[in-house]
């Protein structure tokens, strides 16, 4: 996809927005997935997203097992820390009928929180 | 791009922005319109290592086949989406409310979730030039194997006549 950006500078590509989210969390990888967990942007492009897409569609179902068994609203965010204090952040994103997760793999202590939310405006953008 | 159908120009510029636009987000080496019968409407991409209205009548034919095969295992929607992944391209082919085929070509490179993404978003958007295309074109059978089986049968004959 192209790389050019629109006047006011804002991503014209999912793949840029992931490229830059990456370089403002300093993330090591992140990728958009449908709910369903087949890729749509990857960040490096090189990544192989299949693995993460596997997991991020594994998430979801048990986010959803959750959310049924618990009665809880909407999934807003899944995290998963490992010993190392890597986490995977799994977004999620509703928006004109379309339901989308960011997922993306965060350094030990480095916050993800503002810089995945400015992602998902900007995806939401993209998909209005 | 010459096709074999005639179009009033408004609704051919609409038919081919939306396909433009679907190619350039979907990442697609080329998009492709036809009718149910897999007669070409409108092509839109790189086109030099293929022929389109062969590519038309063949894919017609493919959700044909995979149509009546869904109903055999009762589906009740035999209407849908179809994908071939290739080593090095592939090919989706999704059927538009039974009127329009929508034929994405596309690399290995593109994710197949942002075309289905994107191509769902185009469909939304023919939906409705649906019945202005069945208005010019008459009322199209649920699958009219006659029409089909010749534009096959001709694009047969030219592409192995010589076999």
């Amino acid at each position: 996809m192209s790389n050019e950006q629109t006047k006011s500078g804002e991503p014209t590509s999912f793949r840029e927005i992931l490229n830059e989210m990456n370089e403002a969390g300093q993330f090591q990888v992140s990728v958009l997935t449908s709910v369903e967990g087949l890729p749509i942007a990857t960040s490096p492009r090189d990544y192989d997203s299949d693995l993460i897409s596997a997991m991020v569609a594994l998430i979801q179902r048990v986010s959803n097992d959750a959310q049924s068994q618990l009665g809880m609203a909407d999934v807003d965010e899944v995290t998963i820390h490992d010993r190392d204090r890597i986490r995977l952040v799994c977004r999620y994103i509703a928006f004109g009928g379309e339901r989308l997760i960011l997922a993306a793999l965060v350094p030990p202590n480095k916050p993800y929180r503002r810089v995945t939310n400015r992602a998902v405006r900007q995806i939401k953008r993209l998909l209005s | 791009m010459e096709t074999g159908i005639s179009l009033p120009e408004d609704l051919s510029a609409q038919i081919d922005d939306i396909l433009l636009e679907l190619r350039r987000k979907a990442e697609a080496e080329c998009v492709l319109l036809a009718d149910i019968s897999g007669q070409l409407v409108s092509a839109q991409g790189r086109l030099e290592d293929i022929d389109p209205v062969t590519v038309a009548a063949l894919a017609a034919g493919d959700v044909a086949a995979m149509s009546e095969l869904v109903r055999q295992i009762g589906e009740p929607n035999p209407h849908g989406s179809f994908l071939h992944e290739g080593e090095n391209k592939s090919i989706y082919l999704f059927s538009v409310a039974g009127s329009f085929l929508l034929i994405v070509i596309f690399g290995a490179d593109t994710p197949i979730g942002l075309m289905r993404l994107f191509v769902r978003r185009a469909a939304e958007r023919l939906y409705p030039l649906t019945a202005e295309f069945e208005e010019v074109m008459g009322q199209p059978q649920d699958v009219p194997l006659g029409d089909f089986s010749a534009t096959l049968a001709d694009e047969l004959d030219r592409v192995f006549g010589g076999l």
